[in-house]
């Protein structure tokens, strides 16, 4: 990575059809500096990440049309995107539902990092700055 | 007429008359004289030599009896064989007399012939039915010796050289304790009696042995005859039929469904002890009387008054002696008898184990569905957690900032995620109620158009064509109208809904009823967006919704509960891109009954 982009804030995309959600993390990340993207559509969702290559994607597993875990397939393989961590956050419960849902959409491997909801903001913002720090580490 | 020729007329008319053929020959063998009767055997030969009336020779037989009486002037008795005037061979008794001269030296012989043909055939014939009589045969002397035995024996035991009866049939080295043959010695009478022998291969052979006496001139039993039947393959038949007879008497016995059977009359004839369960009454009360009419179903009676061969009802219920309804599976048998109706079997499988089992499998499913609306609930609970824990960040991150745009934003977000609060406690209090049915006669048919006239103007403002597709041979059911309503009003909101998100133009919804094998069958077909796997794993989950728009997330939870309240399934097809088909089946034996009906 370059040393012009170091000094750019990260860009966070957020995926979820809740509106709410979605404006709630977009003003707690920007109040913490952060660059947002924020994504309600998931059937456009692939194209518009593939077009900004987001450093962390936070995405919410159930949402219509276009599932979340099609989606995170879909990201953990495109090309673009490789490398880019991925943050699922739902109100399954990460032990019993997570694992499970994983392995019927053929064995998809376990996202960088899972937040169960209602998610709280201190939470979210050191689990996102933990991701970006080991996802930066692993590219220098 | 003098009296010496009134004599000679008088032994004229008896040598005619004799029955046995007389014949008069002189000593160059020409027949001088015969009577009818020998006429009625050989035809008219006075004038013929004897060899060529009797026998059809042209020359005088090799040793000629009436020859050797002219010779030595003696009588003799022979047996003799020749052609009767029809060509037929005869067999004869001849008795040779020679009539003197006045030299003393025979002028005439006269023959007198008896005809032995019949009993010579009668001799055949009682030789051939010993020989081939298919049972064993043997004359037996005093001694136990067997001295003739016929073709079967003979093939068994081999030629009877003196044998001793006890040795061929038991192997036995000394007379036996109980000897048929003795008996009938001892009594001179016919004897019948069971007898084990054994085969040359040591297995036992069961016989049936009559004896009868056969008698000299003076009275005396001189043999025995003694005729021995094999009953082995007569007592396997007899074991294997009373074998048959108590395994089908056990199988009736411990049969777990039901059986009674009736006489022609109706009258009971059989109850096994599962019917003495069913039924509540001591199996003696019930033999030989007319059962109850309570007891059997109206519709079995044509088979029971032989005018129907058998009528199956797969659900129904009878009245026991304790006046208890108890449901079953019941099929009526008519018996033929000899070619006619004899009768008819009842067997009747209780159902209350089956309908407590299948109470058991609803409950089951409903806890289950409970399962899965509970932790649907902690899913959305926690969405509307999320957005209050946004509306609490946004308002309190305003305040801070002296931002009242911010504010005001938060203030709306809290505001929004009580009310989803408030819309989800409401519908889970609906879902949760449980309300029972409100059965009555219905007409499919019409439901479904109601709900079609319902919707359709609304979907065809959206560019959807709605419409219904009824078998007009579907029959009235028990059913609750309000409730199926609302299932297939939730399934048609759905079908326009994936039509909406499909952004195909030209979409179309069918609603179709129809009847098949006993099953009532309702669809909602859709050619709008379809589901992928994850959609359909979750459509039966409660606050699993797909809908932008809101919606509950318990639609299809409750057309569920409501068809599994009916005795129904729902079955889910659908294809991404392609569309969608619900189907609700309903089984007409298990949708709720008219507590007053009966069959």
């Amino acid at each position: 990575m370059s040393e012009s982009v170091h000094h750019r804030a990260p860009l966070v995309a957020i995926v979820d059809d809740e509106q709410d959600i979605v404006t709630y993390l977009r003003l707690a990340l920007e109040d913490q500096g952060y660059r947002v993207l924020t994504v309600t559509e998931s059937s456009t969702a692939l194209e518009r990440l593939a077009a900004v290559e987001p450093d962390v994607v936070c995405l919410d597993l159930l949402m219509p049309k276009h599932t979340g875990v099609a989606l995170y397939a879909e990201i953990i393989r495109h090309p673009d995107l490789a490398g880019c961590p991925v943050l699922i956050m739902s109100g399954l419960t990460p032990k019993e539902d997570l694992p499970k849902l994983l392995e019927e959409a053929g064995g998809l491997p376990q996202p960088a990092c899972f937040m169960e909801k209602p998610i709280r903001v201190e939470q979210f913002i050191e689990a996102l700055s933990e991701l970006l720090r080991t996802a930066e580490g692993a590219t220098t | 007429m003098s009296a010496v020729t009134q004599l000679e007329d008088v032994r004229a008319r008896i040598f005619d008359e004799i029955p046995s053929g007389v014949v008069l020959v002189d000593p160059s063998l020409t027949i001088i004289d015969h009577n009818r009767a020998f006429a009625d055997l050989f035809g008219e030969a006075r004038g013929n030599p004897c060899y060529e009336a009797t026998k059809g020779r042209s020359s005088p037989c090799p040793s000629c009896p009436a020859l050797e009486s002219f010779s030595d002037g003696h009588q003799r008795v022979i047996e003799q064989q020749g052609n009767d005037s029809n060509g037929r061979e005869i067999h004869y008794l001849v008795q040779i007399t020679p009539v003197m001269g006045a030299d003393n030296r025979p002028e005439y012989v006269a023959a007198i012939t008896t005809d032995l043909t019949a009993t010579r055939r009668l001799q055949r014939e009682y030789k051939t039915l010993f020989e081939q009589v298919p049972c064993f045969v043997a004359v037996i002397n005093r001694d136990h010796r067997v001295v003739k035995g016929n073709e079967l024996f003979r093939k068994t035991f081999g030629e009877p050289t003196g044998e001793h009866c006890y040795r061929l049939y038991k192997r036995r080295r000394e007379p036996c304790q109980k000897c048929p043959v003795d008996r009938t010695f001892a009594d001179g009478l016919s004897h019948a009696s069971r007898q084990m022998g054994m085969a040359r291969d040591g297995r036992p052979t069961p016989y049936l042995v009559f004896t009868a006496p056969l008698l000299a001139d003076d009275g005396e039993v001189t043999h025995v005859i003694e005729m021995a039947l094999d009953m082995t393959a007569h007592e396997d038949l007899e074991q294997k039929l009373s074998r048959a007879t108590v395994l089908r008497q056990a199988l009736v016995e411990s049969s777990l469904d039901a059986i009674v059977v009736f006489d022609e009359k109706q009258k009971v004839l059989l109850v096994n002890q599962a019917a003495e369960d069913l039924l509540g009454c001591p199996l003696d009360e019930m033999i030989g009387r007319p059962a109850p009419k309570r007891l059997i179903p109206k519709a079995l009676y044509p088979v029971l008054k032989g005018r129907e061969n058998q009528v199956l009802l797969h659900e129904t219920a009878v009245t026991n002696f304790a006046g208890e309804r108890i449901p079953v599976r019941i099929a009526a048998v008519a018996l033929e008898v000899d070619g006619k109706f004899g009768g008819a079997a009842l067997i009747a499988q209780d159902l209350r184990e089956l309908k407590r089992l299948e109470l058991e499998k609803m409950e089951a499913e409903r806890l289950a569905a409970v399962g899965q609306t509970v932790a649907g609930l902690a899913h959305g609970i926690k969405n509307i957690l999320t957005g209050l824990e946004g509306g609490m960040y946004v308002t309190s991150s305003g305040l801070k900032r002296g931002d009242e745009g911010r504010v005001h934003q938060g203030w709306e977000m809290l505001e929004r995620n009580m009310g989803r609060i408030s819309d989800l406690a409401r519908s889970l209090l609906a879902f949760s109620r449980g309300e029972a049915l409100t059965c009555r006669e219905i007409s499919p048919a019409d439901v479904v158009n109601d709900v079609v006239e319902l919707y359709r103007d609304g979907a065809s403002q959206q560019g959807i064509e709605l419409s219904a597709d009824v078998d007009d041979g579907v029959a009235p059911a028990w059913m609750d109208p309000e409730a199926l309503h609302s299932c297939l009003a939730n399934l048609v909101s759905n079908a326009v809904d994936a039509c909406l998100v499909s952004g195909n133009s030209g979409c179309r919804v069918e609603v179709r009823v129809r009847e098949g094998d006993g099953v009532l069958v309702f669809e909602v077909v859709d050619t709008g967006c379809g589901m992928d796997y994850e959609v359909k794993q979750k459509a039966f989950t409660s606050f699993f919704t797909t809908k932008e728009r809101g919606g509950t997330g318990l639609g299809l939870l409750l057309t569920r509960k409501i068809v599994q309240q009916h005795g129904g399934s729902i079955v889910l097809e659908t294809e991404q891109g392609e569309g969608t088909t619900f189907r609700l089946e309903f089984p007409r034996d298990r949708l709720p009954k008219p507590e007053t009906e009966e069959e």
